[in-house]
């Protein structure tokens, strides 16, 4: 028992370090996107001293200026919420990983891929714990006693809240056609069929645009909307509090995309059955890791690329979005579905 | 490790000193110091590559800053591209521009709500003592009077590559730090900088209690009794000829006064100019020199503008107008009607609603502080048939506080701004407006600062070069705070007691402008008021709105404005006409070509035939201008887009295409931004042998793919759409009631561009179109612009096609120009909209009143109700579709 | 307490633990100069007008009151979804090994009545959206 759990501790401290890193590099990576997308170079010079080409230690002198910044709490903020707040932040975030598979995950394979691989329920763990982040947000604004921060916080948790449903109802034509809530099952699924947006293209636009909304980054991040409310719901933090609504939005974007590509794209799996279930040992493990993350990352790159080239939604127009379209187009989406399931799978 | 000392732990004082080095040598690791050395280096490393600047412009180097971040220069290539709009996330601030006193409370509430460890640089001549307007009574004489300055960037704007060495110069600076002695972990050094107040005038409460008491002493009083006055000339009247000023009491009451050692130093500097001066300098002979006297000479052509009405067709106006509203309602004076004050408003329904030709449109309104009276002068056209300019007068009483005129806000709402403005500077009541209060500077300020008998607080002559700037050996040069009594650009009145009420919590500027609540709710939620600014990301500088929302919708909005005002009207009337130039340059920063050309123009209309500007001069000009317009709308577009929230992508590549036109500009002019190219009568200097070709190149191979590309990706954008179409909507005749100018009134489906209204310089020769949109919304807006540099591009084609040879200037390059006395107002159709400039000449080497009637400023006048009903994320979109800049708004 | 989430609660403490470091981390070593302006709320510089908590718009409320009803029917979703197809269907038969709770799906037999009552359920769900939307609770304006 006691070696069960550490190896599940060693398993997640090898995750969180790993997502951590990612997440730092991951704002490196927007930072010189953001730059090729701008026609500029983009940070280059951190590391120079020590023959570090391309900037690369950009993140950690970030890090290093953070922690040793100061941390305001300013005078008329309830501090309770106010250090609450990042913390909820960072730890809904990261907490979503805990279902994620990041490989082939079955009692066959080398190992699990998964911090916690016998969830069934997979999915609404991590919109349950995504969830969850809403609050870190409206703590954080509510806290401030700042209005451009209210405002933001505000804003936030209306956005959030709202499309919740569209990326709740967005799923459900895959749980309904894989007969599972199971992560795994869902990628196995479509690897023994087809990819999940063959099967549900309307599904997983619906879940795209909810996903850019749930992870606040443009078109849709109203909570921060920096042209509008200085910094939205974050105004009033400084130092690492600040940094770490800043790592847990990435954090979000990485689980978004990992979901994207495990519900959508087949997670590990490729055309062909180049890479399948039936496949076990050492090598395919590591091939199905290592396409799971290119096309993870493929997906990050995408939300970064949306990030720098389209303009920003008007609140209004936002919540129009997801009530008055998204919503109904998931109901229709969801009746389509079944109707059609039901149709093929009782005519078997 | 709060307060970790140099001192080496204990047991290294008991161990023998070779044992020591013995033992650091083979035993330990490493020595306290090396430890210490290299926590340092990582912490050092640390704050120099992560440098993130506080969001935030000032005046004209922060275009610079901007432009820092663009792909040729690129910041970010540092980790210094993080911009964030609030202090908290802030390490370096950027001073970018002239320092008001308006502003510098809220410099440093943002200073100080920074967290440690925080740097500054000032950037730029006005940020570092003052710069170029220094001498203004609105300007802060240098940022360090308040802010500890960690790097100086010199220059006026710092290109930048300027920005960037500063950047590596702080850098270094945070090399040689060491964690044992940085201040900010020092418990014993304070950091907090106390907030000025605005009260009188910009009072720094560490020193409040010298200043109360040199206040109370009257020095400042005592050392403008023995100053040389700037001389007041009498109003121009129907008949008579202008009277010889130098009978002037104030001056001759000077002469019986012994002279100063400043008077004595001031003749000494004047002896070349000064026959008598040479010698001993007696003051009778020092005093007449020192007051400008108003020569009897040469008189410019009295005309209110270059295309105007006509003398016969006002005089037909004036005769229907006494005919209409009773005899003696109008007189012409120096072709404009004087008014009698209490049928102004008569006067102007009648000229609005009923005359023949509808004077629709008021183009500019500012007043004059003549000997005997105000003059406050409107300057009228009509959108139905332009270029029939007429100027009316009003007159009422010179005194402090005593003139009071009736307002036209109801009749014109473009009058609001205006009129406030003039209260603001001369002290002239309104009535009938129901907001008048002062606009650039703050409710509490102890003067009216354009009368002619308000002098700076640096002030020394009527006119520059003051004579304690001329260098004449060591000692004899002044700085300006040696000058004040206070040592700093202060003045407050002798009477001022009220020192205990002054407290930094104050807010004298935007208090009284809290919009009113109004009730469109039956639920009673609460309403927010929220202020944006000065500091923000999307109000272009430094510029205020105090909001107020329910919810996110916006039901009462005020513009706060003043943050920038630097006194650009003053320091005009000390300039000689020429050394004006510059100043023009920082009006609206983005065009400073198309500010000269204006200035120019003004100027030129004076001096009359004799400055007619060759052939060759007027093509350049031309070529000049619709570059500078091409420039500032790609600069608008781009920013419009920003504030629409996409991040920075679109406005940087309409700054790749600035660039290249700044590349030509500098060629040219020699300065990329600040250009002072035109002089009066032609430009500085000819164009660059193969100048022209590579402008060619520029207009006719790349202007146009950018438009297009443009035009491709952003003119059809769906959330582009959404956000602009119908949003901030002004009406054709609201669009010409407030008075609205350029591409916001031509958006508007007012075909009125000044171009083709009231032509100027060679404009009448080129194929273009005046461009107007069909509904005045966001969207028209943003594609007016578009359009107009279409048009640019084809007026910059026919012009590099047909450029002759040829001289530039009329005659030879002289830097003493002869003005005739009299008056004009200029107008351009700058990128902004109209920008007019008001000049009264006295005959003197410098303009006797100078006004700017600056597009962006009046503009705003629109902004409220645009916004009304609209959400908050609209108001940014709003403001950025007036394309505001506000060096221009403020001036 | 299943084994199943004990690897969660493990993460759990684990990220809590991450989060917590990190402040300890920057409230030691960063510097502290506490000032009266610094502890003022940030507003572009001003200071501030009034008090930042206060009684906001009630569209807010209703959206998030909508947003209960919707996220509640939801909820109810999820279990048919899986539930309808899990019986029969191949997929979810290979169910990972020690998970506790075994495939039971709804029987063939019923499977079209819950069909039926599933789409009646989701046109009760549409109507009250359509009644929200009626009443303006959608309006922003």
């Amino acid at each position: 028992m006691l070696w069960v759990a550490i190896g599940i501790l060693l398993k997640i401290l090898v995750v969180v370090s790993i997502a951590l890193g990612t997440v730092a590099y991951l704002i490196y990576v927007e930072r010189k996107v953001a730059a090729y997308a701008q026609d500029r170079v983009g940070p280059n010079r951190a590391g120079k001293e020590l023959g570090i080409p391309f900037g690369l230690l950009q993140p950690l002198a970030d890090g290093a200026k953070m922690v040793l910044k100061e941390d305001v709490i300013p005078g008329y903020v309830s501090r309770p919420l106010y250090m609450l707040a990042p913390v909820i932040a960072i730890v809904a975030a990261m907490i979503g990983f805990a279902v994620v598979p990041f490989g082939p995950v079955g009692p066959n394979q080398i190992m699990n891929f998964q911090i916690a691989p016998n969830i069934n329920i997979g999915i609404l763990y991590v919109f349950a714990i995504g969830s969850l982040a809403v609050y870190g947000i409206i703590l954080a604004g509510w806290a401030s006693n700042n209005k451009y921060a209210f405002l933001g916080a505000l804003r936030s948790s209306a956005q959030l809240i709202s499309y919740e449903i569209p990326l709740g109802m967005s799923i459900l034509g895959m749980v309904l056609i894989a007969g599972s809530l199971d992560l795994n099952q869902i990628v196995n699924w479509q690897d023994r069929r087809v990819w999940g947006v063959v099967v549900q293209p309307i599904g997983f636009l619906l879940f795209l645009v909810s996903a850019f909304a749930e992870t606040n980054r443009l078109p849709f991040d109203l909570p921060e909307s920096e042209q509008e409310l200085v910094g939205g719901y974050h105004t009033e933090y400084s130092a690492m509090k600040f940094g770490m609504f800043f790592l847990g939005e990435y954090l979000h974007v990485i689980t978004v995309s990992y979901l994207t590509v495990l519900l959508f794209f087949g997670g590990w799996s490729l055309p062909f059955h180049l890479l399948n279930q039936n496949q076990i040992g050492f090598l395919s493990a590591v091939f199905k890791v290592m396409v799971l993350l290119f096309k993870v990352a493929l997906m990050i790159l995408f939300i970064m690329w949306v990030r720098w080239t389209l303009p920003r939604f008007r609140y209004d127009h936002l919540m129009d979005l997801a009530w008055k379209s998204l919503i109904p187009l998931s109901l229709v989406n969801l009746v389509a579905t079944a109707a059609i399931v039901q149709l093929i799978y009782s005519s078997r | 490790m709060a307060n970790p000392t140099i001192s080496r732990p204990e047991w290294s004082t008991v161990i023998d000193s070779v044992l020591q080095k013995e033992l650091e040598q083979h035993v330990l690791v490493t020595s306290w110091d090396k430890l210490l050395n290299m926590v340092d280096t990582v912490y050092n490393w640390g704050r120099r590559s992560s440098l993130w600047p506080l969001g935030f412009g000032l005046a004209c180097c922060a275009i610079e800053m901007i432009c820092t971040a663009s792909s040729r220069f690129d910041i970010a290539r540092f980790g210094a591209e993080v911009f964030r709009g609030s202090p908290r996330q802030a390490d370096l601030m950027i001073v970018s521009g002239t320092v008001t006193k308006t502003m510098m409370p809220m410099i440093a509430r943002l200073y100080d709500q920074m967290p440690e460890p925080k740097y500054v640089i000032s950037m730029g001549a006005c940020a570092t003592g003052g710069g170029p307007f220094k001498e203004g009574y609105n300007v802060v004489s240098g940022i360090d009077k308040y802010l500890p300055v960690d790097v100086y960037i010199p220059g006026c704007p710092p290109t930048p590559q300027a920005l960037l060495n500063g950047l590596i110069m702080l850098q270094k600076k945070i090399d040689g730090e060491h964690i044992t002695n940085a201040p900010w972990y020092r418990g014993d050094v304070e950091r907090d900088i106390p907030i000025p107040v605005l009260g009188p005038d910009l009072i720094d409460l560490r020193t409040v209690e010298l200043t109360a008491e040199r206040t109370a002493l009257g020095l400042a009083e005592v050392r403008e009794a023995d100053l040389p006055k700037p001389s007041k000339i009498p109003a121009p009247q129907p008949e008579a000829e202008v009277v010889d000023a130098s009978g002037n009491g104030a001056v001759g009451a000077e002469a019986a006064k012994p002279p100063s050692k400043i008077d004595l130093i001031r003749a000494k500097a004047r002896g070349e100019t000064l026959p008598a001066a040479g010698s001993a300098a007696p003051a009778a002979a020092a005093a007449p020199a020192a007051a400008k006297p108003a020569k009897k000479g040469k008189r410019a052509l009295a005309r209110p503008s270059l295309v105007w009405l006509g003398d016969e067709g006002l005089k037909e106006l004036a005769a229907r107008l006494d005919a209409e509203l009773g005899a003696g309602t109008v007189s012409i004076v120096q072709a404009g009607l004087l008014v009698a004050p209490e049928k102004l408003v008569a006067v102007a329904l009648y000229l609005r609603d009923k005359n023949p030709i509808k004077y629709d449109y008021l183009a500019s309104l500012q007043s004059v502080h003549y000997e005997d009276c105000i003059e406050i002068n409107y300057q009228f056209d009509s959108t139905i048939r332009p270029g029939s300019l007429i100027e009316l007068r009003v007159r009422t009483a010179e005194a402090e506080g005593q003139g009071e005129v009736p307002s036209l806000y109801q009749v014109y709402r473009g009058a609001d701004f205006q009129e406030r403005e003039v209260f603001d500077m001369m002290g002239v009541r309104f009535t009938g407006h129901p907001e008048l209060k002062r606009i650039l500077m703050w409710e509490g300020y102890a003067y009216y600062p354009l009368r002619k008998d308000f002098l700076e607080p640096y002030y020394e002559a009527p006119a520059k070069v003051f004579p304690s700037r001329v260098d004449e050996g060591f000692g004899q040069h002044f700085r300006a705070e040696e000058v004040n009594p206070h040592g700093t650009n202060l003045k407050v009145p002798q009477g001022f007691t009220d020192w205990a009420s002054l407290s930094s919590g104050s807010d004298p500027k935007g208090q009284p402008l809290l919009p009113g609540a109004i009730d469109v709710q039956e639920l009673g939620t609460d309403q927010f008021i929220v202020s944006m600014g000065p500091q923000h990301p999307s109000t272009h500088g430094v510029f205020r709105l105090n909001l107020r929302v329910d919810g996110e919708t916006i039901v009462g909005l005020k513009p706060v404005m003043g943050y920038m005002h630097r006194n650009h009207e003053k320091i005009g009337e000390r300039n000689t006409f020429l050394m004006n130039f510059p100043f023009t340059d920082r009006l609206d920063y983005l065009t400073s070509m198309g500010n000269n050309f204006g200035y120019a123009l003004a100027v030129e209309q004076l001096m009359g035939e004799d400055s007619r500007p060759p052939e060759r001069a007027e093509y350049i000009r031309i070529i000049m201008a619709e570059l500078t317009r091409i420039a500032s709308h790609m600069w608008s577009i781009g920013f419009l887009l920003n504030d629409l929230g996409a991040f920075f992508t679109p406005a940087l590549y309409a700054i790749e295409e600035r660039e290249l036109i700044l590349d030509l500009f500098e060629w040219a002019a020699g300065s990329r931004m600040m250009c002072n190219y035109f002089r009066f009568g032609g430009v500085a200097f000819d164009l660059p042998p193969g100048w022209i070709e590579r402008c060619r190149g520029v207009v006719n191979d790349r202007i146009d793919k950018k438009i297009d590309e443009f035009d491709r990706y952003l003119s059809q954008n769906e959330i582009v759409l959404d956000r602009c179409k119908g949003v901030g909507v002004l009406t054709p005749d609201q669009a010409i009631n407030y008075s609205t100018a350029g591409p916001v009134l031509r958006a508007s489906n007012v075909a009125y561009d000044i171009r083709r209204a009231a032509p100027y310089s060679i404009y009448d020769r080129f194929d273009f179109d005046v461009i107007t949109g069909p509904n005045g919304d966001l969207y028209d807006r943003y594609y007016v612009r578009l359009l107009e540099m279409r048009e640019s591009a084809k007026i910059l084609k026919q012009a590099v096609r047909d450029i002759p040879d040829g001289p530039i200037l009329p005659g030879k390059k002289s830097y003493q120009i002869k003005v005739p006395a009299g008056e004009a107002y200029s107008r351009v159709e700058n990128p902004k909209g109209e920008l007019g400039y008001y000049v009264v000449a006295d005959g003197s080497g410098s303009a006797y009143r100078y006004h700017v009637r600056s597009p962006s400023f009046i503009n705003l006048t629109a902004l409220e109700p645009m916004c009304l009903g609209h959400t908050i994320a609209d108001v940014v979109g709003i403001l950025g579709s007036l394309d505001i800049v506000l060096g221009e708004v403020d001036r | 307490m299943s084994t199943e989430f004990t690897p969660i609660f493990l993460f759990l403490l684990v990220a809590v633990a991450i989060a917590l470091s990190m402040m300890i981390a920057s409230a030691v070593l960063g510097p502290h100069k506490r000032t009266k302006v610094k502890q003022m709320p940030y507003e572009s510089g001003m200071n501030p007008f009034g008090d930042a908590r206060q009684r906001f718009d009630v569209r807010y409320y209703l959206i998030a009151i909508v947003f209960l009803l919707f996220d509640v029917e939801l909820l109810f979703l999820y279990p048919w979804a899986v539930a309808q197809w899990s019986g029969g269907v191949p997929a979810a038969t290979s169910a990972p090994a020690g998970s506790t709770l075994g495939p039971v799906g709804i029987p063939a037999e019923f499977r079209s009545l819950v069909f039926w009552e599933i789409q009646f359920f989701i046109v009760i769900l549409a109507a009250a959206l359509a009644y929200a939307w009626k009443k303006g609770v959608f309006e922003w304006r």
